[in-house]
């Protein structure tokens, strides 16, 4: 058996390489470095592997700081192995050199893979950082492109013109490649990290901990300090590379950048929140649809035994029957929307319980409110970096407080929960008694007015009101995408279109190298749409009216399913409306719609898409997704279906009215976010309409709905919910 | 004493005649109301150290209303008394008008 073939020839030199500094002792070339780095990964996931409930963030954060307290032990090990000892004179340079490379300083990603800045530049891999810093400080012949100052040249005549004011692209280039600052930032990356642990536990907390709040203060002091320490040293950077803006751009510019650093710090903390104590047991409860939750409240009340029914939901004669069926949808429903209201509205909501910081730039209204806020409007720059620091800081710190109180009350909710749902049993044999449960095909009938949303699995008493089972046939998918996905701004890459797209982060690098050479095939007025920038990433060329081709969305779709074998992007995409056809195994009714007395309330599905269409349609082109980009007020006002939506009772929740519209859960927590966002900010349509109380819930203030504001929030409702699709 | 939401608690509150959406959300609301009730007279009698306890429960793997309910049996034995107590004022609350429940 032969040998496996050798990687070089030995006629062939050895390949140089070009990442060994010359002249630099071994123990700090960069594979030494790597090597160390390695030792120190090795012994922090040991040590952090030893905590058993891989939930408890702050043993593993405690974990992962005794590791750390051992890295400067590491680093002597390593130096003395490799023949430095103690007495080298430059002992002490090595071991502040290899603190500063070491994992707790330089994320691993960072290091290999390089990252993207908020602009869309390349930031390269800090490895390759490094070994230039190494080259610069014991080979800088080696780096210097700059020929050696001739003594013998002659004094210019007249002193060199005053350099021209560099752009913003260069000053920042500069100071990318500051080491100081780069070190720096680090370090404010690996404190912010902590600091989101830590704002995470404490907000995902039912109860506080005095020892995670010491702890908290602590690293929030230091991320404070380095916070500050970082945007000062940025500035006299900026200053020294001659950046041309008068004081108060510089004093946007400052107060910016410390906001995109809490906003980074915000959307961590978010991050680190899923999955905590909270958010599993709401998820528990509020998953599944309305049998499966009927059972979780029905195996509480089993184990209870005879609670001696605490509550009974009954209705007596016939026509309470109905209700029986819905009191028991609706007391399943109740778990989910104790949760909901309580907890998983914030939950679901971007930053949660936190104000979510909203700057999109340096002129942003944000970024004025907080200047003006924090007093450092006319401040000097400096004055203005800590003012605006701590304001900051001070939010978060209001917003861990108002998160708490909130979970503090799902918490208590959750408590409730747990004895009330020992007495749900009774509902769940009531319901049933009635409704038959375990009988499969009573389970698929669907009351067209249960109020229950299509994905809650409804029933229908048997005789008393029947429902279709409406199946869509599958008819060829037209996709349909975004305005965002559409849409190509300037300086935008193909990373914003995969995110508008709805693809997850993880998958852009590998869906641009697929489709990259594939879109720069795709010419647009005779230029291809993608081109390959020095470094071989992708970028996008503007197309001439902004837009971005429909075909290049499909090839970038396509490809994402055939990589990650998922079949389309699921976000993205509506059909045209199906066809319905009733069910041939429902043994219910085909079409009523009401039962006997009651009212005829609008319900989900058909209707409402019938009624959208027709009136935003009315010269006979339902059905095309075109006419229905945006409902008029005069839409709603002319149909009497829609108008119908706009009436609400008192104390009518919001929650039963998104479920008459035919929504989701999940599809309401989507649209309750808009209406949140939209009324806690001032918009005239939502004002004197809805409110959001202390604890984030959502209320009708009116028994009635404007036209005006119906028709925005149909406008904010899926594309499915207006098809009918 | 039991909860009895029926045709003629809903007929005291006016719903008697009422959509079905209408009084589902009733019923809804109400149970909500009871939960959180409920959720915070038991909590008044527990330590942090068991509410602390009853978090930890809820992070378990799996299903953690069982264990939920195991934890509240043995930490509030008396959590049906509670539950009915809680019960009884609702009813009278909500017989005394509407304002003071969904406030």
């Amino acid at each position: 058996m032969s040998e496996s073939a050798p990687t070089s020839s030995p006629d062939m030199p050895p390949k140089k390489d070009t990442l060994h500094v010359e002249g630099l002792h071994p123990a700090m070339q960069l594979s030494a470095v790597e090597e160390l780095r390695s030792t120190q990964q090795e012994l922090e996931n040991r040590l952090v592997d030893t905590v058993d409930n891989k939930l408890d963030l702050a043993a593993r954060a405690a974990k992962r700081r005794e590791a750390r307290a051992q890295f400067d032990d590491l680093i002597k090990e390593h130096l003395k192995i490799n023949g430095i000892t103690h007495d080298d004179p430059k002992f002490d340079e090595y071991v502040a050199l290899l603190k500063d490379y070491s994992i707790d300083q330089i994320p691993q990603d960072l290091w290999e893979k390089g990252t993207l800045d908020d602009e869309g530049n390349i930031v390269p891999p800090m490895r390759l950082a490094v070994v230039d810093d190494l080259r610069a400080k014991y080979n800088p012949s080696s780096t210097s492109a700059t020929p050696p100052p001739d003594p013998t040249a002659t004094a210019p005549v007249a002193p060199p013109p005053p350099p021209a004011p560099k752009t913003s692209a260069e000053v920042k280039a500069i100071i990318d490649a500051d080491p100081t600052v780069l070190n720096q930032r680090n370090l404010v990356a690996s404190l912010q990290e902590e600091l989101a642990d830590l704002a995470a536990i404490r907000q995902g907390r039912f109860w506080s901990n005095k020892d995670t709040q010491a702890e908290y203060a602590q690293v929030e002091e230091e991320y404070r300090d380095a916070v500050a320490h970082l945007a000062k040293l940025e500035l006299d950077a900026e200053r020294a590379a001659g950046i041309s803006r008068t004081e108060t751009e510089e004093r946007l510019d400052v107060a910016f950048k410390l906001v995109e650093q809490f906003k980074n710090l915000q959307e961590q903390t978010v991050e680190k929140l899923k999955g905590t104590a909270v958010g599993k047991f709401v998820t528990f409860m509020t998953s599944g649809g309305t049998v499966k939750r009927i059972i979780k409240g029905a195996t509480i009340g089993v184990a209870a035994g005879a609670v001696g029914a605490a509550i009974t939901l009954f209705t007596g004669g016939a026509g309470g029957a109905l209700l029986a069926a819905g009191a028991v949808s609706a007391a399943a429903a109740t778990k989910a929307t104790a949760f909901a209201r309580g907890y998983a509205t914030f939950d679901n909501r971007q930053g949660r319980g936190m104000s979510v910081v909203t700057a999109d730039g340096r002129d942003s209204e944000f970024n004025q409110k907080v200047l003006r806020l924090s007093g450092a409007d006319g401040q000097n720059s400096e004055a203005t970096i800590d003012l605006v620091n701590n304001f900051l800081l001070n939010k978060l710190e209001n917003d861990t407080k108002v998160e708490q109180s909130k979970r503090k009350k799902a918490a208590l909710k959750s408590l409730g929960a747990v004895a009330v749902g020992a007495s749900l049993v009774e509902l769940a044999h009531i319901g049933a008694d009635i409704m038959g449960v375990g009988n499969q095909s009573s389970l698929q009938a669907a009351p067209h007015n249960s109020g229950i949303s299509p994905d809650t699995d409804p029933h229908v008493p048997e005789g008393k009101v029947g429902g279709v089972v409406e199946h869509q046939v599958p008819s060829t998918p037209e996709k349909v995408y975004s305005v965002d996905a559409l849409t190509i701004r300037p300086g935008e890459g193909w990373y914003e279109t995969f995110k508008s797209l709805g693809i997850p982060k993880q998958e852009w690098a590998s869906l641009l190298k697929e489709t990259g050479p594939q879109l720069s095939q795709m010419q647009v007025n005779g230029h291809p749409l993608a081109y390959q920038m020095p470094n071989g990433q992708w970028g996008i060329r503007m197309t001439p009216d902004g837009k971005m081709p429909k075909e290049a969305l499909d090839l970038i779709s396509n490809t994402h399913a055939k990589l990650t074998g998922v079949p389309e992007v699921s976000t993205t995409h509506v059909t045209p409306a199906a066809e319905v056809t009733p069910d041939s195994t429902s043994t219910t009714p085909a079409t009523p719609l009401h039962p006997a007395g009651t009212e005829a309330v609008p319900t989900a599905g058909g209707s409402l898409a019938d009624a959208i269409q027709e009136a935003a349609a009315p010269s006979g082109q339902a059905g095309s997704i075109t006419t229905l980009d945006v409902i008029q007020p005069s839409d709603v006002a002319g149909s009497a279906v829609l108008e119908k939506f706009t009436h609400v009772a008192s104390w009518y929740s919001p929650d039963m009215f998104a479920q008459n519209l035919g929504l989701s859960f999940n599809e309401w927590n989507g649209l309750q976010t808009y209406i949140i966002d939209q009324t806690e900010a001032g918009n005239q349509l939502y004002q004197g309409v809805f409110t959001v109380n202390s604890d984030g819930d959502l209320r009708f203030t009116t028994n009635r709905i404007p036209t005006a504001t119906m028709a925005d929030i149909l406008n904010h409702t899926p594309e499915r919910i207006r098809t009918g699709a | 004493m039991t909860l009895k939401i029926d045709d003629n608690l809903l007929n005291d509150v006016g719903l008697g005649d009422a959509p079905e959406d209408q009084k589902q959300a009733f019923v809804l609301k109400l149970l909500e109301v009871l939960e959180l009730r409920v959720g915070m007279r038991l909590a008044q009698d527990l330590s942090d150290e068991q509410l602390a306890e009853f978090e930890k429960i809820s992070s378990q793997d799996g299903d953690p209303s069982q264990a939920g309910l195991e934890w509240l049996q043995k930490n509030h034995p008396n959590y049906e008394t509670i539950l009915s107590e809680e019960s009884e004022k609702l009813v009278e609350d909500v017989k005394s008008g509407m304002d003071t429940v969904f406030k």
